[in-house]
């Protein structure tokens, strides 16, 4: 699978090969993490094996009104269009995130492709947050499951501190892969 | 998509609330201890009390005798502090990073164990007295105090908070004890530390150090502020020579929506040169300084704008200060340029407080103290990111109002009294019209012999900039003195002047200064790392292709004069300049860098461009860049953008050697302030001169808070508020001195004092703990300031510049601190008492 990974990291922050202590992470069950924090922005990816098939992984993904029942300072969630709206695998949906009493809305635009799912998110309002984009992306991996791997890059304005959009990151990065898949798993 | 973890509850099992700011690598850590309560909390029985008692904490503890606590943290290479506002009693250490354990122990031990000792309570009341006897020779302090009173008449924010003198002999011992147990409860203080520490780390130890005492104080009533439908005005005449203005209004508390915007509207007000004020009062030399503040506190804010008048404009200035601001009030003068300056100072000015552990530690008790996360305090910036004219209009008009306004000045004694103030103000508005890994440092000397130093960090997003060459005083006679300070100031492009490169750097961030020195001159610039390319080219055309404009000239000299002219009212000054010229003779460092009136009269622009043409030379200059840098980019700019810099011939002029005159020779000056003041001077070392670090050290042995001189005469015998001493290198020999401010009736006893320590240790030398303790002291203060990348940049462009090699002093140096003895410390001061200057002026 070492040439599967090869072609999905194919990013500037991943290396050529999946080192052999990542791949005893990922078959131990662990989350994968290779973040970046370059100056004013952050990049970063994280990745799973989940034992679920994709359709079930898809599923939870494109559910966006339930990522509040299970997304921790998600405080709402909303879809606001389809594809039957925008064309084929177009989505528009909304949220408030809410951190430590501070709660921010944004508006997120997806295209769905085969096996991935690209977003980019906008604040609405008043926010240090300059906007983010990623994409998710679900490939197989044996007979009983599949790697699921998740991409953002960040972006912050030019005054907030490099820890604090490294911290955001970071964080973000090993939680959500680790939920999707639970919720994935538990389905 | 992406979201914060949340560490959970802050407070712990005693009410204390923890908050730590993770800085991975740093070389040291701050700690902030914030008590809920300052002197808005006291009842009229205590009043001054907060202040008191933030002494007191510093007077032993259960565990701690008197003068323990600060010979603590600097036996550990740091420093620690304490001060009192009206809503905060606050305590901060900082300490090399493996220290941080200790010193928070420290902090809790003096917050909740404090003795109260009685003959203590009575020592520090006379410090305590004393410290308002020289607050009230502080010009700035008695005009923001006097416009308090008139901001808040019912409000104890309008008291001053270190009390007045009348509260602060009646307090007893009991109400300091009863302030005490009302406030410094775990449940009411914030515990913030900056470091390379962990949340667990922090908060395990903090709980084995603040244990329950009790739920948080609830807050007594406060009387509230009536509206207020007229100006008032205060003056105070004749109390000092140099004239100065506030005018401030009331705002509601820090959680009001409007604050965002008014910080600002009044950065565009008088924020710098560029400002409203700065363009029509500064710029046109009709004030030497412009200023402006927001003071955010819980139950209101308030706003200030100030400025410093000449004192042949003084009329002109107020009127067209207050047209100015009543035209502003009814949204005119508010540009999108200003905005966008404005908005860049204040978010720029935010990114250089968090350089540093202590300014993210404070950042971090600050924005809990008043917001309810940090969170919050980034959607507050981002709100000033996005405060637009038509915001700024509305604020303007809602809150600038001039019948709001409480105005105060310092007036000289003259013609123009209180009633000339009103009337200028009214006139005006009657004439209304529109941490990391060390990187290495590289060095590159160009063609024409200009030295390149380049040191990157990893962890910033700051440039920093500093260009040095040998000159300054050393350069100058009685005839030309002050010409390297005026060459400082008015060193200029001759296509962009003076308000076009203020509002060019307000835009990028950057800030730009000429220094003038002793040994040296140069330029200094700090920019965000985009502009880096900005700033060497600023730099380059500066060099290059300066001009010194005519009109910059004459206000430059100006600003010069009138300073010099206000010299009698600073006896600090007096005391020293008398104490070099006895000491250094006719040696330049005998003169004051700023000139004199007489020679001043003799400068002009031909002075200044004579030390451009003697001094900047490629060959005699070093440029160094610290920050967010890549070499190799940096050398390639700098080749392209230097290389037409001429080189030599560069040496120094002759100059006689510093006088020192043998015996004791006392000099007795006049002064009409409160408190006296004390210089007493011995010659010192030149740079490289192997008793260079021995004297230092001596000078650390007496001085700082755990120093003798301190702990004796201030501590034990409560003759001074401020006591220390120093020594100074320069490339020739410099000073070993000690200063002093004390009561005009003690003066003797306090110099008899002085004399007494400093022979005792050049006849005993220091013990092996203080030699330890200072050498900490010294190693644990240059590794806080070498948090900064000006400070860095500096360090390196003057080691370079005097001779050192500037790519492995870091660590010669820290050898030769190290490597001191107590024999030598003793021995190189008993080598200069034979020569000793001493000036009193009272």
């Amino acid at each position: 699978m070492t040439w599967l990974l090869h072609l999905v990291l194919n990013t500037p922050l991943a290396s050529p090969e999946p080192s052999v202590a990542e791949l005893e992470q990922l078959e131990a069950g662990r989350v994968v993490v290779r973040s970046d924090t370059a100056r004013g922005g952050s990049t970063g990816l994280s990745m799973r094996l989940v034992a679920a098939d994709p359709e079930r992984i898809w599923a939870v993904v494109l559910d966006f009104d339930g990522y509040a029942d299970f997304l921790p300072y998600v405080t709402a969630s909303w879809t606001e269009a389809r594809p039957e709206q925008l064309g084929p695998g177009r989505y528009r949906w909304g949220m408030e995130l809410t951190t430590r009493g501070v709660t921010t809305r944004y508006s997120v635009d997806c295209r769905q492709a085969e096996g991935e799912l690209d977003w980019t998110m906008s604040p609405v309002g008043v926010s240090p947050m300059r906007g983010s984009s990623g994409s998710w992306r679900v490939l197989p991996w044996d007979a009983q499951r599949v790697l699921l791997v998740y991409l953002a890059s960040v972006d912050t304005a030019w005054w907030v501190p490099p820890s604090v959009h490294r911290q955001a990151a970071d964080r973000g990065l090993s939680g959500i892969v680790e939920l999707v898949a639970q919720q994935a798993e538990d389905r | 998509m992406n979201d914060h973890a949340d560490p959970g509850s802050a407070r712990l099992a005693s009410g204390l609330r923890v908050l730590v700011d993770p800085v991975p690598g740093a070389p040291v850590a701050a700690i902030y201890l914030w008590v809920d309560g300052g002197s808005a909390e006291e009842t009229p029985a205590e009043h001054g009390a907060a202040h008191f008692v933030e002494h007191m904490l510093f007077k032993g503890s259960e565990a701690r005798k008197v003068g323990d606590v600060a010979t603590e943290i600097e036996a550990l290479g740091g420093d620690v502090n304490a001060y009192t506002s009206h809503e905060q009693t606050v305590l901060h250490a900082t300490v090399p990073a493996a220290f941080w354990s200790e010193a928070l122990e420290v902090l809790a031990d003096i917050a909740l164990n404090p003795r109260f000792d009685a003959a203590e309570v009575e020592l520090e009341r006379e410090v305590i007295l004393d410290e308002i006897r020289g607050s009230e020779d502080d010009a700035g302090r008695a005009l923001s105090e006097a416009v308090g009173v008139d901001l808040f008449r019912e409000h104890p924010y309008g008291r001053p908070v270190i009390g007045r003198p009348s509260e602060v002999r009646s307090l007893t011992r009991d109400a300091l004890i009863g302030f005490w147990e009302r406030t410094f409860r775990p449940s009411n203080m914030i515990l913030a530390v900056a470091g390379p520490v962990t949340e667990d780390q922090v908060r395990a130890r903090a709980a084995e150090l603040f244990p329950f005492r009790g739920p948080p104080t609830p807050r007594a009533l406060r009387p509230l502020e009536g509206d207020q439908r007229r100006r008032r005005t205060r003056v105070i005449v004749g109390r000092f020579d140099e004239p100065m203005v506030e005018l401030s209004w009331r705002l509601p508390g820090l959680a009001h929506a409007d604050l965002s915007a008014l910080d600002v509207l009044l950065s565009m007000l008088a924020g710098g040169p560029g400002s409203v004020l700065g363009e029509a009062l500064q710029l046109e030399g009709l004030v030497t300084d412009t200023w402006c503040g927001l003071e955010s506190e819980a139950d209101y804010s308030y706003m200030v704008v100030g400025f410093s008048p000449m004192r042949e404009h003084l009329e002109q200035a107020i009127t067209v200060a207050s047209r100015l601001l009543s035209e502003v009030q009814r949204g005119l003068h508010l540009r999108a340029d200003l905005a966008l300056r404005s908005r860049v100072q204040l978010l720029t000015s935010r990114m250089f407080t968090l350089e540093t552990v202590d300014g993210r530690a404070h950042n971090l008790a600050w924005v809990a103290a008043r917001l309810p996360s940090p969170e919050a305090e980034l959607v507050e910036r981002a709100r000033v990111e996005q405060v637009g004219l038509p915001e700024l209009k509305r604020v303007a008009a809602r809150w600038l109002s001039p019948s709001q306004c409480c105005a105060g000045a310092l007036l000289p004694d003259g013609d123009f009294d209180a009633r000339a103030f009103r009337d200028a103000l009214d006139a005006g508005r009657a004439s209304q019209r529109r941490p990391q890994p060390r990187p290495a440092i590289e060095r590159r000397v160009l063609d024409n012999g200009l030295t390149v130093l380049v040191e990157p960090l990893e962890d910033s997003n700051i440039c920093a900039l500093r260009l040095a060459g040998q000159g300054g005083l050393l350069c100058e006679t009685p005839g030309s003195n002050g010409a390297t300070a005026l060459w400082a100031r008015t060193l200029g492009l001759k296509h962009r002047g003076a308000r076009e490169l203020a509002a060019w750097l307000d835009v990028r961030g950057g800030s730009l200064g000429g220094v003038a020195g002793m040994n040296s001159l140069g330029l200094r610039g700090e920019f965000p790392a985009e502009r880096l390319e900005d700033g060497l080219e600023l730099f380059a055309d500066l060099l290059l292709r300066p001009t010194f404009e005519r009109d910059e000239v004459r206000r430059g000299l100006a600003e010069m004069r009138e300073a010099e002219e206000l010299v009698p009212d600073h006896p600090g000054i007096l005391a020293w300049r008398a104490a070099g010229v006895r000491l250094f003779g006719q040696h330049p460092y005998s003169l004051p860098e700023t000139g004199t009136l007489a020679s001043l009269a003799r400068l002009g622009r031909a002075s200044a461009e004579r030390v451009h043409r003697e001094r900047v030379r490629a060959d005699n200059l070093v440029l160094a860049v610290v920050g967010a840098v890549d070499p190799e980019a940096v050398f390639e700019r700098v080749e392209r953008m230097f290389s037409g810099l001429r080189a030599g011939p560069t040496t120094l002029p002759p100059r006689p050697q510093p006088a020192f005159p043998k015996g004791h020779h006392r000099i007795d000056l006049e002064s009409d302030r409160e408190q006296a003041s004390i210089v007493l001077a011995w010659p010192g070392t030149a740079y490289g001169d192997p008793d260079s670090e021995a004297l230092s050290l001596a000078a650390g042995v007496l001085g700082g808070q755990g120093g003798r001189l301190f702990l004796e005469l201030r501590d034990r015998r409560g003759l001074a508020y401020g006591v220390g001493a120093e020594s100074f290198d320069g490339l020739d020999p410099g000073s070993l001195f000690a200063t002093m401010g004390t009561d005009p009736e003690r003066v003797d006893q306090a110099v008899a004092g002085i004399h007494e320590i400093v022979r005792a240790l050049a006849e005993h030398g220091p013990t092996d703990e203080e030699l330890r303790r200072c050498k900490q002291v010294t190693v644990g203060s240059l590794a806080m300031a070498r948090q900064r990348a000006s400070s860095r940049a500096m360090e390196l462009a003057y080691w370079q510049c005097y001779g050192r090699d500037a790519l492995v002093e870091r660590e010669v140096s820290e050898q030769a601190w190290q490597a001191v003895t107590p024999e030598q410390v003793q021995r190189v001061l008993a080598d200069r008492l034979d020569s000793c200057v001493e000036v009193i002026c009272s």
